[in-house]
């Protein structure tokens, strides 16, 4: 998630249950670029490596700074419980260095306030010359009071661990974020990839995806509501944070 | 940005504005050679490691793209 998996779920916070759109009617399909088949087999949550076939397209895209809502791509319905894939694309009209330089620094911003905490576990340079990090955030839910009621008082503090790679050669980061608490209610898959705009250097697209996977019955569809109607919004809250870090940046040392 | 352990709050600060100067000055100009930050990340590390296992925080149960069949050789901390 971009860094925050869960905050999928984490500025669900409070009063915008209702708001946003379940498969935002207006998405426009990048041209060129292979869409997932929405008749694709489910990917399977916690392999971030599986779900990498679609993001490899070359063809041009718009120079459009349109924000492209996040979509349902498909649920499908395992054994484990109810799942949901999500994905968007969307634009910055900045170069490639420059937004992975915010992305790598994109906590605190005021857009994620939920991420109370981040840390490096490891990190380390592979023989390519690729930098991996493996970082844990700490968030805070703000959980309507029915949620926290069923989770318990004590568990809004909730930890995403989180895996980036970021290849200075090939001008790529892939990051990839799960959540580690309560895994036993939901889990949330996100995977983002940092690559520069095929048809303009000057910008960079950004490829985000995120599997949702609720189980139980009982909490099921009221927590696959509350996702479905905010998960646009903290998309574009992670944009707006990117933003936010750049232009908040370029007096300080990055 | 707090550190999950607050008494590797200071480090953590330290080590990253470190590293983000060695990424921004170095790492993405494809000058990897040297590692300023090593050691402030090993005694920061440490710090969080302890940490995340008094808190029980199970980071070990996941792992991602293919972290075993492609695993960093170096531990360059920078």
């Amino acid at each position: 998630m971009d860094g925050a998996a869960l905050a999928v779920t984490c500025a669900a916070a409070a009063a915008d249950a209702g708001a946003g759109g379940r498969a935002h009617p207006h998405h426009q399909p990048v041209p060129g670029r292979q869409q997932q088949s929405r008749d694709s087999p489910p990917a399977v949550p916690g392999t971030c490596t599986q779900l990498s076939g679609h993001l490899q397209g070359g063809g041009p895209i718009p120079a459009e700074q349109h924000l492209h809502i996040p979509r349902l791509l498909r649920t499908g319905h395992r054994q484990e419980g109810d799942m949901k894939i999500w994905s968007s694309e969307h634009v910055f009209s900045h170069p490639w260095d420059t937004v992975i330089k915010a992305a790598m620094r994109k906590y605190p911003n005021p857009m994620n306030p939920c991420v109370v905490g981040v840390d490096v576990m490891d990190r380390s340079l592979d023989s390519q010359g690729r930098l991996h990090s493996y970082r844990l955030l700490s968030t805070e839910w703000r959980l309507p009071s029915l949620v926290r009621a069923i989770l318990g008082t004590g568990r809004t503090l909730t930890y995403i661990k989180e895996h980036s790679v970021v290849d200075p050669v090939e001008k790529k980061m892939v990051l990839c974020s799960k959540n580690i608490s309560l895994t036993n209610l939901v889990s949330v898959d996100e995977r983002l990839v940092y690559t520069p705009h095929p048809g303009n250097s000057e910008e960079t697209v950004l490829t985000q995806e995120a599997i949702i996977t609720v189980k139980g019955i009982s909490l099921s569809s009221y927590l696959e509501g509350l996702m479905a109607s905010t998960i646009s919004s903290n998309a574009r809250k992670g944009w707006d944070a990117i933003e936010w870090i750049i232009q908040n940046s370029e007096s300080t040392v990055s | 940005m707090n550190s999950v352990g607050e008494e590797c709050t200071d480090m953590k600060r330290e080590y990253d504005q470190c590293f983000n100067r060695w990424f921004v000055e170095k790492f993405l100009k494809g000058e990897c050679s040297g590692d300023p930050c090593n050691e402030l990340f090993q005694r920061y590390r440490h710090c969080v490691l302890k940490a995340i296992k008094d808190k029980e925080i199970p980071v070990e149960r996941i792992e991602f793209m293919g972290q075993s069949k492609d695993k960093p050789e170096s531990s360059d901390g920078s």
